[in-house]
């Protein structure tokens, strides 16, 4: 390694600075202290150049060209789709979260069982199937079109573009929100708030998930057609401006204090599994708890089911405020029986990773947050909870509220 | 010195407190015009203008009118070159290099008037009149010193401007468009601030009695004033670039150049570098002195140099206990602003450049307890302390050894599988922050143990209580070391989240050691007997060395550290805003990093070197005086 022999040429400098300092004794002492600072200098530099080197690469940067996307090569759309999806070009192997949240639900790797949503592999060649479903056809679901007029797909990219647009018009077995025996979905859709992405962006997800499986996709033009199928013209979200990044959405991507709760929610994607009083987003998530955590987080506590995981050493909250703070960082901690997963008892469905996502401050703004929302404030919004523990069943019926204590 | 009365001292502070507020508000006021005025602004504005583009602040989230150009999408082509051979062919490195010469000498010439300030201070609050004389010699020269490094300063901030306009100019011009009312503060500040460190040398001699006097020292407070807000200013274009604000996403200025300043680390850097500062002055100045020690003729001059480099080396040392409290805000506040620059910095590509710290820290502590054991050469009495320098000297070792210890380890490929993983299997186990938690509070505090020994080495202790007060002395420590010791390990069996807070009960054994400790042994030694005074020049070559090292160490952490802080950027001239987009945006390598630096720290020892040895050409008679006092013995501990 050349870089290296600078240090060890500084080293072997001092050296004759000192055999010259000692046949120079008018200069000596000039002489040995330079050499010394030399000697010093040589070392911290040689131990730095010992260590492991690393180059820090600059990423490429993925424009969102709107003209450029029905001509771009389709690699290049598809590392964009990845770059919504995971979060960079790569992300798929290191399971990030992109812009789209889809990884929040989805699993894209053979044998990933997800609880919330479908594993997506094979998602083209599956959805040319499930058009001719019977049950597809003769739908039976809450909604039956994406909008008044527009019909229902008839290929395999419409079909992805309707799963989007209308998500519950066609519900997975299995995946429906819970009590609704799969009428509905819990799935937001994905052109509006807070994901929306732009129907380029979708044109660049689906892209991917027929490329990362070494299929031909259908051409942009397709897709975008399929979407617009769906999507009505007003309904439409603008895509990113030319040169800004596809994947870097502005605004931090980690929650700080100076977020409100809203943001969080927003940047969290806890509105996918829960319902939350006082947030617009967050009215109809049915996979977790609706956080009413004045009214929930004491009664917690006091659970049996909790002091057990006390003294089994894994949970350790003494206090509401811990208890919401823990369950957000750990959530295995403590899972509320009627939520455990059954593939997996023992690990919540919730992301494993917000611990690396939250900074203290901004944990502490969205626990005080859900701490002041209770029976009180569930029932001003309607919320009516989630199947597994809906309104009635925590606060004792949708007509008498329960003040929090 | 002619006696003044308390209330003439109140007076000359509150004039030249006045005088500086006075100053500074004038300064500041344009940045908040009167409602009216903004009112009537607004309005003919609206009416002028059909309609105010309104945009989101990216930190304050903030709405504001839109007041500015985006940031510019540059090309590798925008970025001009002079065409020299590699490494120099990186326009960042030409700029690396200028800034950080003008950091070190700015640093300096920031840290010896905090330096002038207190000595003259301690001069005039000190009853006997030749210490009184000897420490205002000892500022005076200080500042003597500083007069020509405050040239080459202004001469390197000249040169790193003009290698902006010209390397950088599309990045320049951006940064330039945002701060421009600051920038001509900055340069009125200077002027300033040149203007009253002139005033306070040459006023030195006219100013030395009585009531002027007062005024004198006041005007050392204004100076530095003066240089702390020059700094904040100048801190203000760094901390933009790390975590903007007062923009929104495209770069484009919001209209309030106060949340601009106000960024996300403005403050933490702004404390940072100000204490920073004070221990790299420190150095600087311990590392003058030794230089003179060793090139002393005569045992006058040994002792005023030895007596010199004690007081910088102590004012240092003091510096720096503060110093990584400070770093932890910093770094606490880089988390808070994005998680990703932390993890970058502590766990992600910039991580082993901590490792490197560490070592550098280490270095600090063997030099300063290596110089206090040689110290106890100067007294008589000290041998019945010096047994004990052998377990500090393991101590420290162990914590140290334990302090650098990486949690993975570099090995080639054949290591790697023999020990089947990245982590030694025991020593891998060193490698965790509950141990170097651990460690560095035990290298703190057998530095303290030193410190003590240091202070009660040429006496002998008469007060009654003296049994008791080395119980509780002893007591103390073995508490506070095994309260260390014991949650260092507890740390490995409890999760991180609980773990982060055990630091906590540490730091609070240590610091009880340090004030505490010191309290108590101050407390011994009054009334103490001397088995001996210092004899000031009586010390042994090596512990020059000793502060040689400490200075070289200070300036290779510096080096280290500023380039941590500006590298977490990556790719970015201005974090997620502005990306650089030159051919060199890439991270080097820690070896070329540390290459850039080891240079850096060279050229400016040099360049120091000429300084001293300007100051040199006329100070032979300044000091001689002064000189013949220094080898008058005096009492150990603390400043005498």
């Amino acid at each position: 390694m050349t870089q290296g022999y600078l240090a060890v040429t500084i080293l072997f400098s001092a050296i004759a600075l000192f055999i010259l300092g000692y046949n120079l004794p008018r200069v000596r002492g000039l002489l040995t202290a330079i050499g010394f600072y030399m000697v010093m200098t040589g070392i911290f530099a040689s131990y730095s150049n010992w260590l492991p080197q690393t180059r820090g690469e600059v990423p490429p940067v993925i424009k969102m060209d709107i003209g450029a996307i029905d001509t771009m090569p389709t690699d290049k759309l598809s590392e964009m789709g990845e770059t919504i999806i995971f979060g960079k070009v790569g992300g798929f192997a290191e399971r990030g979260i992109g812009k789209g949240q889809c990884p929040l639900c989805h699993t894209f790797k053979k044998g990933d069982i997800g609880d919330r949503a479908p594993n997506l592999i094979g998602l083209g060649k599956r959805a040319a199937e499930r058009i001719k479903d019977p049950k597809y056809i003769k739908a039976d679901f809450v909604s039956t079109e994406s909008f008044k007029g527009s019909g229902r797909a008839t290929t395999a990219e419409e079909y992805i573009a309707e799963s989007h647009a209308c998500p519950a018009c066609f519900v997975v077995e299995g995946f429906g929100t819970k009590g609704t025996n799969d009428r509905d979905s819990p799935m937001p859709v994905i052109h509006k708030p807070p994901i929306a992405l732009s129907i380029e962006e979708l044109i660049a997800v689906d892209t991917w998930l027929w490329y990362r499986e070494g299929e031909t996709p259908p051409s942009p033009k397709e897709i975008r057609a399929a979407y617009e199928k769906f999507i009505p013209e007003a309904d439409r979200p603008k895509a990113a401006v030319p040169g800004t990044q596809a994947a870097a959405p502005p605004g931090p991507p980690i929650v700080l204090a100076s977020d409100t709760p809203d943001q969080i929610v927003a940047k969290m994607g806890c509105f996918a599994c829960h319902q939350i009083p006082g947030i617009a987003l967050a009215k109809f998530g049915a996979i977790g708890p609706m956080l009413i955590e004045g009214y929930n987080a004491p009664r917690r506590i006091a659970s049996a089911e909790y002091q057990a995981r006390v003294k089994a050493g894994k949970a350790h909250a003494k206090t509401p405020k811990e208890y919401v703070m823990e369950s957000i960082v750990d959530p295995n901690a403590f899972i509320v029986h009627q939520f455990a997963q059954k593939s997996n008892p023992l690990i919540s469905p919730m992301i494993q990773d917000f611990a690396t996502k939250f900074t203290y401050g901004g944990l502490e703004k969205i626990a005080d947050y859900l701490l002041q929302q209770n029976c009180d404030t569930a029932k001003k919004d309607n919320l009516p909870g989630p199947p597994q523990e809906n309104f009635a069943t925590v606060c004792g019926g949708a007509a008498k509220a329960v003040s929090a204590p | 010195m002619k006696a003044i009365s308390k209330r003439m001292r109140v007076w000359s502070l509150l004039s030249l407190g006045a005088v500086a507020t006075a100053l500074l508000l004038s300064l500041v006021m344009p940045f908040f015009s009167s409602p009216v005025m903004a009112d009537e602004a607004t309005k003919a504005a609206t009416e002028a203008a059909p309609k105010v583009e309104m945009a989101k602040d990216i930190y304050f989230k903030t709405e504001g009118p839109v007041s500015g150009q985006p940031v510019p999408e540059l090309k590798a082509t925008d970025y001009p070159s002079y065409n020299l051979p590699y490494p120099l062919s990186e326009n960042r490195i030409l700029i690396w290099s200028i800034a950080q010469q003008h950091l070190y000498f700015g640093s300096f010439v920031l840290a010896v008037p905090i330096f002038c300030m207190i000595i003259e201070l301690v001069g005039l609050l000190t009853k006997d009149p030749v210490m009184s004389k000897k420490y205002d010699d000892l500022a005076h020269l200080l500042v003597k010193i500083s007069l020509t490094a405050y040239s080459v300063t202004a001469i390197l901030g000249g040169l790193l401007l003009f290698s902006f306009i010209t390397l950088y100019p599309d990045f320049f011009k951006y940064i330039s468009s945002l701060f421009r009312p600051v920038m001509h503060i900055y340069a009125l500040l200077f002027l300033a601030e040149s203007g009253t460190l002139y005033l306070y040398y040459y006023g030195w001699d006219r100013m030395a009695h009585g009531f002027a006097k007062w005024v004198h020292a006041c005007m050392g407070v204004l100076l530095n004033v003066f240089g702390s807000v020059l700094m904040m200013l100048a801190n203000s274009w760094a901390s933009f670039m790390m975590s903007p604000a007062g923009v929104d996403e495209k770069g484009r200025y919001l209209g309030n150049i106060w949340a601009v300043l106000h960024n996300a680390l403005w403050n933490p850097l702004n404390v940072h570098r100000i204490i920073g500062n004070m221990v790299f002055g420190g150095g600087i100045v311990a590392a003058y002195a030794a230089y003179k020690f060793l090139a002393a003729r005569n045992m006058e001059e040994k002792a005023y140099y030895d007596w010199m480099g004690y007081i910088a080396m102590f004012m240092a040392v003091g510096s720096l206990i503060p110093l990584p409290f400070a770093g932890y805000w910093l770094m606490r506040e880089v988390y808070g602003f994005r998680q990703q620059m932390g993890i970058t910095l502590m766990g992600g590509l910039l991580a082993w450049l901590f490792i490197i710290q560490a070592v550098l820290i280490g270095a600090l502590f063997f030099s300063t307890n290596y110089y206090l054991f040689n110290g106890m050469e100067r007294m008589r009495g000290a041998e019945k302390y010096q047994k004990y320098i052998k377990y500090i000297l393991f101590l420290t070792t162990a914590a140290f050894l334990v302090w650098l210890t990486p949690h993975t380890l570099v090995m080639r490929p054949a290591e790697l599988k023999a020990i089947g993983g990245q982590q030694h299997p025991v020593i891998g186990n060193f490698g965790v922050m509950s141990a170097k938690n651990g460690a560095v509070n035990t290298m703190i505090m057998t530095t303290i143990i030193s410190f003590l020994l240091y202070q009660r080495s040429n006496k002998i202790i008469t007060v009654k209580w003296e049994a008791w007060g080395n119980a509780a002395l002893m007591a103390m420590f073995a508490v506070a070391l095994v309260n260390n010791w014991w949650l260092a390990i507890y740390g490995y069996f409890i999760p991180a989240n609980v773990r982060v807070g055990l630091s906590v009960p540490q730091v609070v054994g240590t610091l009880t050691t340090l004030f505490i400790g010191s309290a108590i042994n101050i407390a011994m030694m009054r009334g103490s007997k001397l088995t001996g005074l210092i004899e000031w020049g009586k010390i042994s070559v090596r512990s020059q060395y000793a502060l040689f090292a400490l200075a070289v160490s200070f300036t290779w952490l510096m080096a280290l550290m500023g380039y941590i802080r500006s590298s977490v950027r990556l790719f970015w001239h201005v974090m997620e805003v502005f990306r650089d987009n030159s051919p060199w945006a890439f991270t080097h390598t820690i070896g070329f990093a540390a290459n850039v630096m080891s240079m850096n720290v060279m050229a400016f020892w040099l360049f120091v070197l000429f300084v001293f040895w300007l100051g040199e050409l006329t100070s032979k008679h300044a000091v001689a005086e002064a000189r013949k006092e220094a080898a008058r013995p005096v009492m150990a501990g603390g400043s005498e």
